[in-house]
């Protein structure tokens, strides 16, 4: 249930308290050289009127003759570093408002580290996923985060999910369904296999990162199903990778490879990014019935759920 | 003057009384106390995810014609990523949709954690026409949750109103903003898009005051304000691009992408310089080998 606010001249807003969704672990640390800026859309003050061309800017919503931007001062970079756990050797991508802007290599211990400099003081989006060796990717971990002129923002302590896959896109029930992926080496991983109800079993990933399990169908009904899981590590937790479905039934079924496996990736290159947000905006703005492939949830029409779709399944 | 003051007390005060209930998303305006005639101000739309991430906004914003006139939408500090409609003014709405790929359930301050802030969705800029009441209201805002399904929400309706008092002067708001747009572009062949033609695809970002258009020259043709993605007029790609893109301040980024026959070319000769040393380097090797058998 959603519920409206009407809000004027008031500058009492209910926030959330902050809390980090995907994780527990991680932490977000900063030192400025001057002093931080306000950021926008915190709606805790009351636009100006006029004010002869003064106001707001960056710093949005603050009065008019207040400034909108930090100068830098000691001479720090404005700079944003992350640090965290992949897969051993496993490529990590960093996403900057949705655009690719650094590919790294975690080391052998599946430690990676980061850093983006000469940012505009703003707000940003960022974005950090990790592929496996048979190129899956793990799920996005994202934080908006406001940068400030001159600030060093650290982003440390993140856990990438695992990647996880079924090797049957239909398994004969009393069958097993090998769920696999790759995860923080040696980790616990907790997998869970949910339809009315959930079955939760666990194994530990190798010194690769590597994890299988072969599960018992026998219990599971004749339908849809669906497989999840997530890695720990001493008291850190990653988040949950997204549902792998599968279907219990009379014969053993293949998955479909190729491109058909990867929602939202429109021209087949891998990759969720621009190029199928533009064919899918073209279809948004045609009209008339889309290519099965660019309706995301095959509802003869492209419109913000497909879009939201897209977004979710984005790897830049 | 009495009665006016109570009834914009009741519009003021009765918003308060859906505070502290549980609320998923809500929507926010922020607008002036009051503005004068003739005078410029912003209103910004915001929406509070309570921690909740969502991915893709839409809706329009509405406002009382007769005592406002809209100047301009400004997109430099929202946190939309993705523009699928950017803000256009159609009769008295404004009407946007865009996306956050990798979501967002609240802007972090890094100097102060002590909670998420909501997201600055669009900055609208409107100039007091006539004295009077103006009033300003949200129109079937929905929003997608990141769920991978597009969940969708739809969020009540919200206004609010401000009285716009007689003119004292004129005056111009302005977003500070020195620091030129980045710019990104591809050419690419899908057959989704446009039956396989050559189409640019581009984005254009402003943290500051917004990206206000983008352009290109195509060869000789005439400067085009474009949108992405842009079906080329030249298939053959023999011209050269010139894509410039401009925020609201006046500043802009520019892009030069080169024919195909020129990179081609470029191609073809950096291949025949690395022959031309491969077959120099086996000559002098050659020719040494046979010295030293001498």
């Amino acid at each position: 249930m959603v519920i409206i606010v009407a809000v004027l001249l008031v500058r009492t807003i209910v926030h959330a308290t902050i809390h980090v969704t995907t994780s527990s672990n991680v932490f977000i640390t900063a030192q400025v050289g001057g002093t931080p800026a306000t950021p926008p859309g915190g709606g805790t003050t009351t636009p100006p009127a006029g004010g002869g061309g003064g106001g707001g800017g960056g710093a949005g919503g603050s009065s008019s003759s207040s400034s909108s931007t930090t100068t830098a001062t000691n001479g720090m970079p404005t700079t944003v570093n992350f640090s965290g756990m992949g897969y051993p050797s496993s490529k990590v991508v960093i996403l900057q408002d949705g655009a690719t802007v650094i590919t790294t290599t975690a080391d052998p211990n599946a430690n990676f580290s980061a850093s983006l400099t000469g940012l505009v003081q703003g707000n940003y989006t960022f974005s950090v996923y990790t592929t496996d060796q048979d190129g899956h990717h793990s799920v996005s971990f994202s934080f908006p985060v406001y940068v400030t002129t001159g600030a060093a923002v650290n982003i440390g302590g993140i856990i990438l999910a695992p990647t996880i896959d079924v090797d049957k896109a239909e398994v004969k029930r009393g069958d097993n369904e090998a769920i696999f992926g790759f995860a923080v080496p040696n980790s616990k991983v907790n997998i869970s296999v949910h339809s009315d109800s959930e079955h939760l079993v666990s194994t530990t990933a190798g010194p690769t990162g590597a994890y299988l399990y072969n599960f018992d169908t026998t219990p599971l009904e004749y339908g849809g199903h669906n497989a999840q899981s997530r890695s720990l590590m001493d008291d850190k937790v990653s988040a949950q990778t997204d549902p792998v479905p599968f279907v219990v039934s009379t014969e053993n079924k293949a998955k479909p490879t190729g491109c058909a496996a990867s929602v939202g990736d429109i021209n087949c290159d891998n990759k969720v990014n621009l190029v199928d947000f533009s064919v899918m905006a073209f279809w948004y703005k045609k009209g008339g019935t889309p290519p099965a492939n660019v309706d995301l949830n095959n509802d003869g029409k492209i419109n913000i759920v497909d879009f939201s779709i897209l977004a979710y399944h984005w790897t830049g | 003057m009495k009665k006016l003051f109570y009834t914009f007390l009741i519009i003021v005060l009765l918003p308060l009384s859906v505070f502290g209930k549980d609320i998923p998303h809500a929507t926010v305006i922020h607008a002036p106390q009051s503005v004068a005639q003739q005078q410029q101000f912003y209103v910004d739309i915001v929406v509070d995810t309570k921690g909740v991430s969502i991915n893709g906004v839409q809706g329009a914003v509405t406002f009382s014609s007769d005592t406002l006139s809209f100047v301009r939408a400004e997109t430099g500090t929202s946190n939309i990523t993705l523009w699928i409609d950017q803000p256009v003014v159609k009769g008295n709405s404004v009407i946007f949709s865009g996306i956050i790929p990798g979501g967002f359930d609240g802007l972090i301050n890094p100097f102060d954690q002590s909670a998420k802030l909501p997201a600055e969705i669009v900055r609208l800029v409107f100039v007091g026409k006539s004295a009077g009441v103006a009033a300003i209201s949200t129109t079937n805002i929905t929003v997608t949750d990141t769920d991978g399904k597009g969940t969708v929400e739809k969020l009540s309706d919200t206004s609010t109103t401000f009285p716009i008092t007689t003119s004292v002067a004129p005056s111009v708001y302005t977003t500070p903003d020195t620091i030129a747009p980045t710019l990104s572009a591809s050419i690419v062949n899908d057959k989704n898009l446009y039956d396989g033609h050559a189409v640019l695809v581009f984005t254009a970002i402003d943290k500051e005051s917004g990206i206000d258009h983008v352009t290109l020259q195509e060869g000789d043709n005439d400067l085009s304000t474009i949108e992405s993605p842009y079906l080329l007029h030249d298939q053959s790609r023999k011209s050269i691009l010139l894509l410039h893109a401009y925020d609201v301040a006046g500043n802009v980024a520019t892009i030069t992408i080169a024919p195909l026959s020129s990179q081609t070319s470029t191609t073809v000769i950096v291949i025949l310089i690395l022959i031309t040393l491969i077959i120099l380097y086996v000559n002098y090797k050659k020719t040494r080998h046979n010295k030293n058998s001498v």
